[in-house]
C-alpha cells in the first residue's frame, strides 16, 4: 500500500511538531522497516509530558500507529475528533490522520469519506491538500482492485 | 410665511411662553379644556423630555378632536401626528398600534415621508406577526416611493387676518417674534409635528436597504416563501457591514435553500458561513441545529457536518456573548457583569447579570437608579443569553446526531465513539438506549466486531426488558448472527425475546413481529420445519396486518410443503394468490404448488402448473426450476425430446449455479438411459466451463467417469473417481462424492482384478492416513470396508464412535443403518431417517434408513407410523429389490390387524413381482401360510408352508424353509395327522438346507434320539430321501 512512513512524516511536517524537539525520530526512521523500538520509547516518554488533552490524543495516536496498531490508533484519534472538534490546533490534522488510518486498515471507503470531509472542512489549507493527495491514492488503489477482480 | 406655519408658531409660541414661566399642569387637566395647539404643545414638551408615554394621550386627543376637520392644514398636521405616533408606538414596542398609525399615514394624503413610513411599517408589521402585510410593506418601501399630495403653491399668512382662536391668544407682534426665533433656532421638536412640506426625503442608505431586505426576507421565511426569501437574503449577505447580521443572513439563506432542497447551492453558503464568526450568534446556533438535522436526513453528510461543527457548546457561546455584553456596557457607562445562575422559588433556573465587583465594589442590584439606562441592543442580548441558558442542554443532542452522521456517512470509529459517549451519559434513558443500539449496529457493519457485539448485546438484554431499546438490540443481534450464519444462536435469543415486557408502542410491536419472524426464518434454515410453522403462525395470529403478513403467509405455506402436507400447502398457496394477486411471492407460490401436486402424484396437474409458471413469468427466478420440473415429468412420460428442450432452457436461463446443476445432471441421467455418452460429456463440460469453481465438480466427475467406463476406459475412470473423492470428500454437502463412492464400489467388484483392486485400496488407505478431515475419513473408511465386504462390521464400530451423526455423509449413515439392523438396534432409526429427510432427501442411501425405521416401528407396534414409512419407501423406490421389505412388512401389519384379505393380497403381490424373486418370495409365501393359519384354515396354511420348503429352500440360507417345516408340522398336528407330522420332521432332518439350522432341533426333540441317530447314519451312508407329505381332501392318518 502507500508508504505510511512517508505519509506519517508528512503529517508531522504539517503538525510542525509543536513541542519544540526536532523531528529526529522521523529523520532517522528506516523507511523500509518502520520505527525502531527506541524511537517509539522516546516518543512515549515525550507523550507522558504533554498535558493538553487534544494534543495528547493526537500524539498518542501517532505513537500507536508507529507501534503497528492502526486500529487502536484510530480509536484514539476518534476520541480527539469527537470530543475536541473545536480545538482548531489539532482537529484538522486529527481528521487527516483518521483518513490515513482507515486506509491503513484497508477501509478505503471510510478513508475516502473522511478525506473528502477534510477537504470540505479545511479547504485551502495544507491539510486539505494532503487529503486530496490521499483521495487520489485511494482512487488508484480502488482501480487496482477492480482490475484484479475483473482479471479473475 | 404661510397660514399653516403661523398657526404652528402660535402653538410654539405658547410653548415658549409656558417654558418661560407659565407651566401647564398636564397630569390632571381635562384634555377637553386644552386647545388643539395646546395639545400639540404638551405633546411636544413631553417628547422633548423623552417622556414618550406622556405625549401619547395629547396626541391621541388631538387626533380625536381634529378627526372631522378636513382642512388642508389640519390634514397635513394630522398626517404628521400619525407618523409621529407610529414612531412613538414603535419605540414603546407596541407594533400593533404603531402599524395602525403608519398604515393610515401611508394610505392618506399628503404623505411627505413615505420611505420612512413604509420602512417603519414593514418593521412593525413584522414584529406584530403580520408577515404577509410586512412583505407588501417592505416591497413597497423597496420601490423607493416618492412623497404624495404635495401642495401645488405656497401660501403666505397675514397675522392680521387670523381669528383670535387661531392666534391662540397671541398678538400679531408676538407671532412675528415667534417666527423669527423659530428661524434663528433652526430645527425644533415641534417642527416634526408640522403641516409643512418637509425637505425632500433622502433615499435609503445602504444600511437601510439592508434592513429592509432583511425584514422582507425574514417575513418570507415566516411565510415559508422560501424562493422569495432568497434574493433579499442575498442582498443582505452581499451588503451588510455588520458581521453578525451578515452571518445571520447566510444562516437564514441556508435554511431557505435547504427547505427548497437546493443542497448544492446551500453547501456553497455553508462554506461561507463556516468562514464567518456567525457561529457566535445565538440565533445562528439554534438555526444551525435544525438546518443540520434536515441535511442529515437528506444524507448531505458533508454539509451537515460542517454545520454541526459550527455549533458551539453553550459555555463557549455564553462566554463570547458576555464579552460582547460587557463591551456594550462599557460603552454605555455600565459596570461589567458576570453570569450568575440560580434557581428561583419556583425551581426555575434564572440567570442574573451581577455586576462585577471590580467595577462596583460589590455586587449590587442591576436596577440601581444611579446607573445609566441600558441600550436596547444590550437588553436584547441579555434576553437572548437568558433564553440560551434556560434551554435544555443541546450539546448532547448535537453529539448524538454527529454520531449518527458519522455512522451513515461511513466513519465508523468516530461514530461509535460519539454514540458510546451519549449512551454512557444516561444508559437508562431512551436517548441512551438509542445511542447504544446505533453504536451496536456500527460494530456489526462495517466493523464486524461480532464478539464484542454479542458481549455487549447480551449484557444489555440481561439488564433491559422494556421499551424499544431491548427490541432494537435483539434485532441487531439477530442480524449479526444471520450475517455469520449462526442460526442456532438466533434461536437462543427466543427466550429473551419472550421475556420482553408487553408494549403498546407501535414501533415496539413492529419490532416484536419482526423478531418472531426472524426466529421462524432461522427455524427454516435449521430445517426445524414444525417449529418454523409454529413461528410463522405466531406472526400471523399475534400480529395480524403486520408488515410481515405477506411473507409469513408464503413461508407458512412453504413449511407445509417441507412437512409434506402437500394439500394444505396447495390450499395456502392458493389463498396467498387470492389475497396478493400481485404479490412478490406469486411466481414462487405457483411453482411450489406444482411441486406439491407432484408430491400428491397428480402429475398432469403438476405439469400444467409448471407450464403456467413458464408461460407467465419467464423472467422470474423460478422459471429455470419450472423448466426442470416439467422436463422431469415429460421424461417420465417418455417424451425425451421435449424433456431435453426444457432441460436446456433451464440451463440457459439459470440464475444461480444450483438451477443449472440440477438440469445438467437430470439430462445426463436421461442421456444415460439411451447410452448417449458423448452428449453427456458435452453438456457436463459446458457446465464446468460456465461455472468453474461454483460448479458441482464432484457430480460432474461422476458423469465423466461413467462416460469413460462406457468407453472402456476403466483405469481412467477409477483414477478420476479416486482423485475426486479425496479432493471433495471432506465437504459433507458434496453428494456427488457419494455417487462416486457407489460407482467405484461397483467398478471394484465387477471390473477390477485382484491386483487392481488392491492397488486402489492401497491408494485409498494412504489418503485416509493423510487426511484430518472427519467427513473424508468416514467416506474413505466406508468405501474400503465395502470393498472388503466388511461394511456391517464398520457400521457396528461407527455406532460406538459417532455420537453426533451430523458430520456423517449418506454412505456412512447407510452403513450405520445396516449394522443397526443386524443388531436389531432401532434406537437411532428415527434420528437417522430425519437427517436423511431433511438434508439428503435425494440420496440413494436413504433406503436403509427407511428400512431401519420401518422395522423399528414395527417392533414397537407403531403400525400406523410404520405404514407411513412403508408408503414413503414404496413411493420413492417402487418395486426395486431393496424395497421388497416394505411390501412384506405391509402384509405383516395387515396380518397383525387381522385384515386377512388385505394381507393375503399384499403377500400375493410380492410373489408376482419379478424384481423381488428371492428371499421376499420365501418370506411372503411363508406369511401366506400364517394368514391361513391365523384365519383358522390349517389345511390351506399347510399348503403354503410346504411350498416354502419345497421351492425356496435355497434363499436366506434356508431360514424360511426351516420355518416352513416347523409350521407345516404345526398344522398337521392341528389336523391330528401325527404320522404326517413326524414325516415332516423326518424330511426336515434329511434336508441338507435346513438340518443344521437351529429350527432342526425341534424336529430332533419330537423324533427322539434313537430315530435321529438312525437318520444321521442313513445320511452318512449317502441315503437320499424325498419324503413328502400330502394332505387329501379328507384328513387321514
Amino acid at each position: 500500500m502507500m508508504n505510511r512512513i512517508l505519509l506519517f512524516s508528512a503529517l508531522f511536517a504539517v503538525a510542525g511538531f509543536v513541542f519544540g524537539a526536532e523531528p529526529v525520530a522521523i529523520a532517522s526512521a528506516d523507511k523500509d522497516t518502520g520505527f525502531s523500538e527506541s524511537q517509539i520509547q522516546a516518543a512515549e516518554q515525550r507523550l507522558a509530558t504533554i498535558t493538553d488533552p487534544a494534543a495528547k490524543l493526537f500524539f498518542k495516536t501517532a505513537v500507536e500507529w508507529a507501534k503497528g496498531e492502526p486500529e487502536k490508533a484510530l480509536k484514539t484519534v476518534s476520541e480527539l475528533i469527537v470530543h475536541y472538534a473545536h480545538d482548531e490546533r489539532w482537529i484538522a490534522r486529527g481528521e487527516l490522520l483518521s483518513a490515513v488510518l482507515y486506509a491503513e486498515l484497508g477501509m478505503l471507503e471510510a478513508s475516502d469519506v473522511t478525506a473528502r470531509q477534510v477537504q470540505a472542512l479545511y479547504a485551502g489549507t495544507d491539510v486539505a491538500e494532503a487529503a486530496t493527495a490521499l483521495r487520489n491514492e485511494i482512487e488508484r488503489l480502488k482501480n487496482e482492485t477492480d482490475v484484479k477482480g475483473s482479471v479473475k | 410665511m404661510n397660514m399653516r406655519k403661523i398657526r404652528v408658531l402660535i402653538g410654539v409660541g405658547s410653548l415658549l411662553c409656558m417654558l418661560s414661566g407659565q407651566a401647564l399642569a398636564a397630569a390632571t387637566e381635562e384634555f377637553a379644556d386644552i386647545s388643539a395647539s395646546g395639545l400639540l404643545y404638551e405633546a411636544s414638551k413631553s417628547l422633548a423630555g423623552g417622556n414618550y408615554v406622556a405625549a401619547v394621550p395629547y396626541l391621541e386627543h388631538y387626533m380625536e378632536r381634529m378627526e372631522p376637520i378636513e382642512e388642508d392644514r389640519v390634514v397635513a398636521l394630522k398626517q404628521s401626528v400619525r407618523l409621529k405616533m407610529g414612531k412613538i408606538y414603535a419605540h414603546m414596542e407596541d407594533p400593533f398600534t404603531a402599524s395602525d398609525y403608519l398604515k393610515q399615514y401611508t394610505q392618506t394624503l399628503p404623505c411627505y415621508r413615505p420611505r420612512e413610513a413604509w420602512k417603519l411599517l414593514a418593521l412593525t408589521l413584522f414584529e406584530s406577526g403580520q408577515f404577509k402585510s410586512c412583505v407588501d410593506a417592505a416591497g413597497k418601501a423597496l420601490t423607493h416611493p416618492l412623497p404624495k399630495g404635495l401642495p401645488t403653491q405656497a401660501k403666505t399668512t397675514d397675522y392680521n387676518d387670523l381669528s383670535k382662536n387661531e392666534m391662540a391668544g397671541f398678538t400679531a407682534r408676538q407671532m412675528k417674534r415667534i417666527e423669527e426665533e423659530a428661524g434663528e433656532d433652526g430645527e425644533t421638536l415641534s417642527k416634526a409635528i408640522s403641516e409643512d412640506v418637509p425637505d425632500a426625503e433622502p433615499d435609503y442608505t445602504v444600511e437601510e436597504l439592508v434592513f429592509l431586505n432583511m425584514t422582507l426576507a425574514e417575513a418570507h421565511s415566516k411565510l415559508e416563501n422560501w424562493e422569495a426569501s432568497i434574493e433579499p437574503y442575498k442582498f443582505v449577505v452581499e451588503n451588510a457591514v455588520n458581521e453578525d447580521r451578515k452571518g445571520f443572513a447566510i444562516m437564514q439563506l441556508v435554511n431557505s435553500l435547504v427547505a427548497m432542497k437546493q443542497f448544492d447551492e446551500a453547501k456553497d453558503f455553508i462554506v461561507k458561513l463556516y468562514e464567518t464568526n456567525a457561529r457566535y450568534d445565538i440565533r445562528v446556533n439554534m438555526a444551525l441545529i435544525s438546518a443540520a438535522s434536515v441535511l442529515l436526513e437528506e444524507e448531505k453528510y458533508d454539509s451537515a457536518l460542517m454545520l454541526y461543527r459550527m455549533i458551539l457548546p453553550r459555555s463557549d457561546l455564553v462566554a463570547y456573548q458576555v464579552k460582547k455584553m460587557n463591551e456594550l456596557r462599557r460603552d454605555a457607562g455600565l459596570p461589567r457583569v458576570e453570569i450568575k445562575v440560580s434557581t428561583n422559588d419556583m425551581g426555575r433556573v434564572e440567570t442574573l447579570f451581577g455586576n462585577k465587583s471590580s467595577d462596583l465594589g460589590g455586587i449590587t442590584s442591576e436596577f440601581a437608579t444611579e446607573l445609566p439606562p441600558k441600550p436596547m441592543e444590550l437588553i436584547t442580548l441579555e434576553e437572548s443569553v437568558g433564553v440560551l441558558l434556560g434551554l435544555p442542554p443541546y450539546e448532547d443532542d448535537v453529539l448524538y446526531r454527529i454520531g449518527l452522521l458519522f455512522a451513515r456517512a461511513g466513519r465508523p470509529w468516530e461514530a461509535v465513539t460519539a454514540l458510546d459517549t451519549i449512551a454512557g451519559l444516561d444508559p437508562d434513558s431512551a436517548k441512551g438506549q438509542d445511542a447504544f443500539a446505533e453504536s451496536l449496529m456500527v460494530f456489526v457493519d462495517p466493523l464486524e466486531k461480532y464478539e464484542l457485539v454479542e458481549k455487549r448485546g447480551m449484557r444489555f438484554l440481561s439488564a433491559y426488558l422494556t421499551g424499544r431499546g431491548p427490541r432494537r438490540v435483539a434485532h441487531i443481534l439477530t442480524g449479526s448472527y444471520q450475517k455469520q450464519e449462526r442460526w442456532k444462536d438466533i434461536k437462543k435469543l427466543l427466550p429473551m425475546i419472550e421475556q420482553f415486557a408487553p408494549s403498546t408502542d407501535p414501533v415496539a410491536i413492529q419490532y416484536d413481529c419482526e423478531l418472531y419472524y426472524m426466529q421462524a426464518v432461522a427455524d427454516v434454515v435449521l430445517l426445524n420445519f414444525q417449529s418454523a410453522q409454529t413461528g410463522f403462525e405466531r406472526v400471523l395470529t399475534d400480529y395480524p396486518d403486520s408488515h410481515q403478513k405477506e411473507n409469513a403467509t408464503y413461508w407458512h405455506a412453504m413449511t407445509q410443503l417441507f412437512l409434506k402436507n402437500h394439500q394444505e400447502a396447495i390450499d395456502e398457496f392458493d389463498s396467498y394468490a387470492v389475497t396478493w394477486p400481485n404479490g412478490s411471492w406469486l411466481p414462487s407460490a405457483a411453482f411450489h404448488s406444482g411441486i406439491c401436486l407432484f408430491g400428491l402424484e397428480k402429475y398432469d396437474e403438476a405439469e400444467a402448473s409448471f407450464t403456467h409458471v413458464i408461460e407467465t413469468w419467464p423472467d422470474d427466478a423460478v422459471y429455470s426450476d419450472a423448466c426442470s420440473m416439467r422436463a422431469d415429468l415429460l421424461a417420465s412420460k417418455g417424451l425425451l425430446d421435449e424433456a431435453q428442450r426444457d432441460y436446456e432452457e433451464a440451463i440457459a436461463s439459470a440464475d444461480v449455479p444450483r438451477q443449472a446443476t440440477y438440469a445438467v445432471f437430470q439430462m445426463a441421467g436421461m442421456f444415460e438411459l439411451e447410452a448417449r455418452y458423448e452428449e453427456i460429456l458435452k453438456v457436463v463440460n459446458a457446465y464446468l466451463n460456465r461455472y468453474g469453481e461454483e460448479a458441482d465438480v464432484a457430480k460432474a466427475t461422476y458423469w465423466v467417469g461413467k462416460t469413460k467406463l462406457a468407453q472402456g476406459l476403466t483405469g481412467e475412470a477409477v483414477e478420476v473417481y479416486r482423485k475426486t473423492i479425496v479432493k471433495y470428500g471432506g465437504n459433507i454437502q458434496q453428494d456427488g462424492v457419494d455417487l462416486i463412492i457407489t460407482e467405484l464400489l461397483k467398478i471394484s467388484k465387477r471390473l477390477l482384478d485382484d491386483d487392481e483392486r488392491e492397488a486402489l485400496k492401497e491408494s485409498l488407505r494412504a489418503s485416509l492416513l493423510a487426511s484430518d478431515n472427519l467427513t473424508l475419513q468416514l467416506r474413505l473408511r466406508v468405501l474400503l470396508a465395502s470393498i472388503d465386504g466388511a461394511a456391517i462390521e464398520l457400521g457396528k464400530q461407527l455406532i460406538l464412535e459417532l455420537d453426533d451423526l451430523e458430520q456423517a455423509p449418506p454412505p456412512v449413515l447407510a452403513v450405520i443403518c445396516d449394522a443397526s439392523f443386524e443388531q436389531e438396534d432401532f434406537s437411532r432409526a428415527a434420528e437417522i431417517l430425519s437427517i436423511f429427510q431433511t438434508r439428503y432427501e435425494e440420496s440413494e442411501f436413504m433406503r436403509t434408513a427407511l428400512k431401519l425405521r420401518g422395522y423399528g416401528l414395527f417392533e414397537a407396534g407403531e403400525y400406523d407410523v410404520a405404514m407411513k414409512v412403508i408408503e414413503e419407501t414404496q413411493a420413492l423406490y417402487g418395486t426395486e429389490p431393496a424395497a421388497a421389505w416394505a411390501q412384506v412388512m405391509k402384509g405383516r401389519i395387515e396380518l397383525k390387524q387381522s385384515d386377512f384379505d388385505a394381507a393375503r393380497k399384499t403377500f400375493s403381490e410380492v410373489i408376482s413381482v419379478r424384481e423381488w424373486r428371492g428371499e421376499p418370495y420365501a418370506e411372503s409365501t411363508y406369511y401366506l401360510g400364517v394368514v391361513e393359519e391365523d384365519a383358522g384354515d390349517p389345511r390351506q396354511a399347510f399348503g403354503w408352508y410346504q411350498r416354502v420348503y419345497l421351492l425356496y429352500k435355497g434363499y436366506a440360507q434356508g431360514y424360511w424353509a426351516a420355518e416352513g417345516y416347523l409350521a407345516s408340522a404345526r398344522c398337521l398336528q392341528k389336523l391330528g395327522l401325527e404320522n404326517d407330522r413326524r414325516n415332516t420332521f423326518r424330511a426336515m432332518l434329511f434336508d441338507k438346507y435346513v438340518n443344521r439350522l437351529p429350527q432342526a432341533e425341534d424336529a430332533r426333540t419330537v423324533l427322539g434320539a434313537e430315530e435321529v441317530l438312525e437318520i444321521s447314519q442313513m445320511i452318512a451312508d449317502g441315503l437320499q430321501t424325498n419324503l413328502t407329505v400330502s394332505i387329501d381332501a379328507e384328513v387321514t392318518e
